[in-house]
């Protein structure tokens, strides 16, 4: 019964390395998929505070003050759950907030090419046109002219 | 007449929307883009009076026994991401090599604290110790010291403080010596010579 108890507590303490790691992996992946520094901060201080709990775990374990290593590492594995769960979600926000920019930026950059391609074309055509409204307008400027004199 | 027209400037059109959609894509993957930039992490130990990592042995750095010697350890992270590092402190003496850049030292590791840093964070722990004692035996020095509390003894000469900079990688499940790849990494290490007197 008490080797079962001492089992189940050790697991606690592995558990909450192996959940250390896990948050861990969940920033970085946050961060690949564009979560800015800024928004790492808060989970990288809670991931400290998780690091801590399980250090005084350990600590405590190695003393045989089991009940309170395992509470440490229960702390720990929460702590760790919480920030690996925030940090996915992070993620997917900037992954889809990013894609989204991408699709706009390169909409915007394929209809400035149509529009660039247009105005080439159609040069020949405006500047004609122009040309003669700008003959037009002379025209008219003329006759005025001759009236007021 | 005007068909062939027509169809010669679709066909312009066409070669002109794609020249233009080509430098456009091309200006806009640029903008988009992160920019490069060398990765890297740096260690500095520091006391109130300075930066202290010496290469060579230090003629001036004596350490009175019973005061207490504080010191301050510094990690930058400039990664590009978060990353999970250990710094091993190790007592040396001319028995063994120092660190080098691919290999670190083989002295027993005295404390070995651990801490995240987000990208382009810097963290300080402090490391207090103390010589609590200097004795000749058999013609050797023995040190006795007080580290963050616990007792650490060494006999010997050329008593120096080695400090190494470990990350964790991900792929070996492993903290490994240096930054970077563990196949191709860059070891970080400082060492701080000192002079014991009684």
């Amino acid at each position: 019964m008490n080797t079962d108890r001492v089992s189940a507590q050790s697991d606690h303490v592995t558990t909450a390395r192996a959940d250390l790691v896990g948050a861990f992996q969940s920033i970085q992946t946050a961060q690949r998929q564009g979560v800015s520094n800024s928004d790492i901060l808060h989970l990288i201080n809670q991931l400290n505070l998780a690091l801590q709990y399980e250090q005084n775990a350990t600590l405590l374990e190695a003393q045989n003050q089991t009940a309170a290593a395992d509470d440490d590492a229960i702390q720990s594995i929460s702590l760790s759950n919480r920030v690996s769960l925030e940090a996915q979600q992070l993620g997917n926000e900037a992954q889809s907030s990013s894609i989204r920019r991408s699709a706009f930026a390169y909409g915007l950059a394929l209809l400035t090419a149509v529009f660039a391609a247009i105005a080439v074309v159609e040069a020949p055509r405006a500047r004609r046109f122009l040309a003669k409204r700008r003959l037009r307008r002379a025209r008219i400027e003329y006759g005025e002219g001759k009236h007021a004199k | 007449m005007e068909k062939e027209n027509t169809r010669n400037k679709l066909a312009a059109f066409l070669i002109l929307v794609m020249s233009f959609a080509t430098i456009s894509s091309a200006t806009t993957f640029f903008i988009l883009s992160p920019r490069a930039s060398q990765p890297f992490m740096a260690m500095g130990v520091y006391s109130r009076m300075g930066l202290l990592g010496y290469l060579e042995p230090a003629t001036n750095s004596s350490v009175t026994s019973g005061k207490p010697v504080n010191w301050t350890l510094s990690v930058t992270n400039n990664m590009g991401s978060a990353q999970f590092v250990e710094i091993i402190v190790r007592l040396g003496n001319s028995t063994l090599s120092s660190s080098n850049s691919t290999t670190p030292s083989s002295f027993p590791a005295i404390i070995m604290p651990e801490r995240f840093i987000r990208d382009g964070d810097t963290f300080s722990i402090s490391f207090n110790w103390t010589l609590q004692s200097v004795t000749q035996q058999q013609g050797k020095t023995l040190l006795n010291l007080q580290v963050d509390g616990e007792q650490v003894v060494i006999a010997g000469d050329n008593f120096r403080w080695i400090f190494e900079l470990w990350t964790y990688d991900l792929v070996c499940g492993c903290f490994h010596y240096g930054y970077g790849p563990q196949s191709a990494s860059t070891g970080v290490w400082l060492q701080v010579w000192f002079n014991p007197s009684t």
